[in-house]
């Protein structure tokens, strides 16, 4: 207790004599704590699981460095760490900082009320663009990111593709016949892992590189409420590329885990495919060894036109200060910390990279894994498109549990679609998006 | 007489339980009709009448959700009326390990649901779980447990009365304890058999028991939430999904609101169904 | 009477043998990959491990998060022991007083008591209250949460109980010139000990095994309670089996031992009528 009002009161007294006054920098070069400030930082288990170890490091460096100390919180993952984080806002008992999802989800959490606004912070220059943009609400921005980019499409074993002298499907249609021709050779085509039901969006949210190639308004005109998924055909071709799965899963699909799914594709005749994210090598690293992580490769879910051929990319999750805490200061010189060159170095030397940094002069590391390193020539090309929910904030909030309706078959693509839809209109109501009363 | 009830029954007794429970369940629950009318997120709030609960009725999960919650109310509530009294009459045999056997049935209690969802979902895996093992073993098919959307339901109702028979049994020990004992040796001389005293004496006179269980476990059935969420989070797609799971989703998302209306729906269906069940049964106790 | 003999040592093997199987099973699964390698209890089966590492496991599920599960530990502990205590007091009054008069105030007592039990706590709206009244993240707002959420159950075991005891007893108590609140605190009380018991047993499991609750009422890391540390181990790809078993026994080792404390008594509280609604 004693420690908080200290902080408080040099936060007050910094503010009041103008060390840091005047300019918008939060002066790091300067800081160091008389007394150590400690940050309290939520964050889920799942990112911790990953990223637990770099950001350890990193509480070192800045303790060091600045005599900033970071308390772990951990939350459970899905929508239960999701509640309890609107909860906590809501209540005003939100930690010092918040990993959180971008995107969709951070536009959810009304940053504007409870965040640190960042858009005029020298430090924000370091960090790139197409990440701003995803924890831009109104004009302000509100976060940094925390791990690196990744991307979403169909995991594949290299080594039966080669043993049965496949290509990388260009079409949906040779992708099809690519999975008939693993099972066949008495693969199993692909892997369903619905016992976690949001490991089942993939196929369709990995889609929307090819929407947007077909109807590039699309995401504007659907949060206006002027397009539907259930009457944009390029828009419904995803819902029925999940349809098309069905009979080409493995038989217990529906109760497998994700946890599962890693052992699963190292046995014999396992799944050749899985529609999954670029975190899957770190993960089958972690689970299995490297060996076994490098075995796998990616590629892009496939389009009905060969010419159309690029990822769909997520960005990382972000790192955001709460506007009540008592710390805000310490917390701006932690954040610049880690958007440095310096703070960035510490970050990868223990973590792996999923897909390209997003820190201005921060290359992918050259030991990163091979899947990874093959994503580089896409994002060199310019193949690459923000999954839809970074360009609005307008997500059904049972996504997850339609996929699965749709994938096992309970509904076609159409009625999943058409549900979908409704799904958002909901939502679209909560969120008091015009166009939809 | 009336005099007397409130110098001794005083009711300053009832206060302390009237302000702990009015204060921090009554008043919300009353607050609660209030902001199922608003958009709410704790701070600010707008009123938008009844939209949420038009909204809610139209929730694409609801109708399965009312129809899971029936099915799972009133199996896990027959089946723990039934084999709670199956259990609770061999514990009061002459069985000698009966004292270890009612702490074994009683045990799972003891397990957080949560922990309890965890281990069975691993039991009920479809290719590694022991359950499959074990049918697989004499020949059988293996089942989906739970990613077979019309097993899955059944399967989280096995579990929960694995769970919930122990207190069942428990309540019946305890009726049955308590009739005397001379009504069987009269049974007994006059050439009843044991199936014959147990429909006669012990089905009736423990119906105070019996209506105990049924309540708890009845109610107990329709608030379900705990282990449906541990264990299949209310799929394969919407297959398990009860009122509770649906108001839960709504509040996961954010709609405070609409989750607040949905929460005054199911207190209402409750209320319409439980309070004449009550009655009905208090009605029908006998004295012993 | 020889046969009889043989008879019932058949049904007493088939009665535990039953039980065993039925309820040891899944305790042994939860156990024995307890003791396994992160890889060996991935394959979630119920066989001899390959190597043991109970050990490892144990002191790691302990001493994750810097020994979070100490702190977790304590707090659950002074919550359970507040909450039954509370509990205890306030609902034997309640109990003794519904159970004895006969008037309109039993008549709404006793529809609270089944509204009680009945709907589900409105989370939001009673967060709201306790800001309004400033215990929100407190371990006392958070006592008297699971207070007003036991005080149904509870108000109706101890109200069951009181059938069973003669209203006679008070009324030589008066004639003998004992206060009201003396005729319960010193005549009434000592006899509601066995009921006090099985209060004590499922309210403790209850209040300990409370998952949700200090969810929402409790949050931050000082509050943590003991079921959160669950948590630590169930990762979005990849779930730690192993120290997740690990952790669910530790977890469940003090209910255990409080339920082996008062086993016995938990039938006689129940006794004759004891739960009648």
């Amino acid at each position: 207790m004693k420690k908080k009002q200290l902080a408080v009161w040099m936060a007050a007294a910094a503010a009041l004599t103008g060390v840091c006054g005047g300019t918008m920098s939060a002066c790091a070069e300067e800081t160091y704590y008389d007394e150590t400030v400690t940050l309290t930082l939520l964050v889920d288990q799942g990112w911790l699981d990953t990223y637990g170890e770099a950001l350890e490091a990193l509480s070192d460096a800045a303790l060091e460095k600045y005599n900033i100390e970071i308390d772990l919180e951990n939350k459970t993952n899905g929508s239960d760490g999701d509640n309890l984080v609107k909860t906590r806002l809501a209540a005003g008992e939100m930690t010092d900082l918040l990993i959180f999802n971008s995107g969709a989800q951070l536009t959810a959490l009304n940053p504007a009320e409870y965040f640190v606004d960042l858009t005029d912070y020298d430090f924000m220059d370091n960090v790139q663009e197409i990440f701003k943009e995803s924890v831009t609400i109104d004009g302000k921005v509100y976060g940094t990111p925390v791990s690196s980019s990744n991307v979403a499409g169909i995991v594949y074993n290299k080594q039966v593709y080669e043993d049965l002298g496949l290509e990388i499907p260009k079409t949906w249609d040779e992708f099809l016949s690519n999975m008939e021709a693993c099972e066949a050779a008495g693969y199993t085509g692909i892997m369903g892992t619905c016992g976690d039901a949001w490991s089942s969006q993939y196929t369709f949210l990995a889609d929307y590189y090819n929407v947007a190639a077909a109807e590039p308004d699309f995401a504007a005109e659907f949060e206006a409420g002027t397009a539907k998924f259930a009457t944009t055909p390029a828009a419904l071709r995803s819902w029925e590329k999940l349809s098309d799965l069905q009979n080409h899963m493995n038989s217990d699909y529906m109760a497998t885990t994700v946890t599962d799914g890693f052992d699963k594709m190292l046995e014999e005749n396992a799944p050749v495919h899985w529609p999954m994210t670029s975190q899957f090598f770190s993960y089958m690293d972690s689970l299995s060894s490297r060996e076994d992580a490098e075995m796998f490769g990616i590629f892009p879910i496939p389009s009905d036109d060969e010419s159309v051929n690029g990822f769909t990319v997520w960005m990382p999750n972000g790192l955001y200060i709460n506007n009540d805490s008592e710390n805000v200061e310490a917390a701006l010189t932690f954040m610049e910390f880690w958007v440095s060159e310096e703070g960035m170095d510490v970050f990868k030397e223990h973590a792996q990279a999923d897909g390209p940094y997003l820190i201005e002069g921060v290359e992918l590391p050259e030991d990163s894994y091979e899947g990874v390193l093959e994503l580089q020539s896409y994002f060199d090309e310019g193949k690459t498109g923000l999954a839809l929910e970074f360009l609005t904030a307008l997500k059904g909030a049972s996504c997850d549990q339609i996929c699965v309706e749709c994938i096992s078959g309970a509904m076609t693509a159409e009625e999943a679609a058409q549900v979908y839809d409704e799904d958002c209109e909901k939502m679209a109501q909560q969120l008091g998006l015009e166009g939809w009363e | 007489m009336k005099k007397k009830q409130k110098t001794i029954y005083s009711g300053w007794f009832l206060a302390p339980a009237l302000i702990v429970f009015g204060g921090l369940f009554i008043l919300p629950t009353v607050i609660s009709l209030f902001f199922s009318m608003t958009v709410w997120d704790l701070k600010s709030w707008r009123f938008v009448g009844l939209d949420n609960f038009i909204n809610f009725f139209s929730e694409y999960s609801l109708r399965i959700g009312i129809k899971n919650t029936f099915i799972y109310a009133i199996l896990t509530c027959v089946m723990k009326v039934v084999i709670g009294m199956i259990f609770a009459v061999i514990l009061t045999s002459k069985i000698r390990t009966k004292n270890l056997v009612r702490s074994i049935v009683f045990f799972p209690n003891l397990i957080s649901t949560v922990a309890v969802g965890i281990i069975f979902s691993a039991l009920m895996h479809p290719s590694k779980g022991l359950f499959n093992e074990i049918l697989g073993m004499v020949g059988l098919p293996a089942v989906d447990w739970l990613g077979n959307r019309n097993i899955a339901l059944y399967s989280v109702i096995m579990v929960d009365v694995w769970k919930g028979v122990g207190v069942a049994t428990v309540i019946y020990i305890a009726g049955i304890s308590a009739i005397p004992k001379d009504y069987y040796e009269a049974a007994s001389l006059d050439g009843a058999t044991g199936l014959q005293q147990f429909w006669k004496i012990t089905v009736p006179l423990c119906r105070s028991s019996m209506n105990s269980v049924i309540i708890l476990a009845f109610i107990g059935g329709m608030r379900t939430f705990d282990l449906i969420w541990s264990m299949t989070g209310g799929g394969p797609g919407f297959a398990t999904d009860t009122l509770a799971s649906v108001i839960y989703k709504q509040y996961a998302a954010g709609f405070y609101g609409m989750s607040t209306a949905g929460n005054v729906i199911m207190f209402v269906v409750i209320a319409v169904i439980a309070f004449p069940l009550f009655n009905y049964l208090t009605s029908k106790e006998v004295e012993v | 009477m020889r046969k009889k003999k043989i008879k019932l040592a058949i049904a007493d093997v088939l009665v535990l043998g039953g039980a065993l199987l039925i309820f040891g099973v899944p305790l042994y699964f939860l156990v024995i990959n307890s003791f396994k390698s992160q890889k060996d209890a991935r394959q979630l089966s119920i066989a001899w491990p390959e190597s043991f590492h109970i050990a490892e496991n144990y002191y790691e599920a302990f001493s994750n998060q810097h020994f979070m599960i100490v702190r977790a530990f304590f707090n659950s502990v002074i919550i359970t022991f507040f909450s039954v205590l509370g509990l205890l007091i306030i609902c034997s009054m309640a109990g003794y007083v519904i159970q004895r008069r006969k008037d309109r105030m039993t008549k709404i007592a006793n529809a609270m008591i089944l509204t009680g039990l009945m709907i589900p706590p409105a989370i939001m709206p009673t967060i709201w209250v306790m800001q309004k009244i400033g215990i929100y993240k407190t371990i006392f707002g958070m006592v008297l949460v699971e207070i007003a959420l036991g005080i149904p159950f509870t108000t109706m075991l101890f109200r069951g109980y009181m059938g069973s005891i003669p209203k006679e007893i008070e009324e030589a108590a008066m004639i003998d010139g004992c206060g009201k609140f003396r005729i319960f605190g010193s005549v009434i009380a000592p006899l509601l000990t066995p009921i006090a018991s099985t209060v004590v047993v499922l309210q403790a499991v209850t209040v300990f095994n409370d998952f949700v609750n200090p969810l929402y009422f409790l949050p931050g890391n000082d509050n943590v309670t003991i079921q959160l540390t669950l948590y630590n181990f169930m990762g979005k790809f990849a779930s730690k089996y192993n120290l997740l078993f690990a952790d669910i026994v530790l977890v469940t080792i003090p209910m255990l031992l409080l339920f082996i404390f008062f086993n016995r008594k938990i039938i006689d509280g129940m006794a004759a009528g004891a739960v009648k609604g």
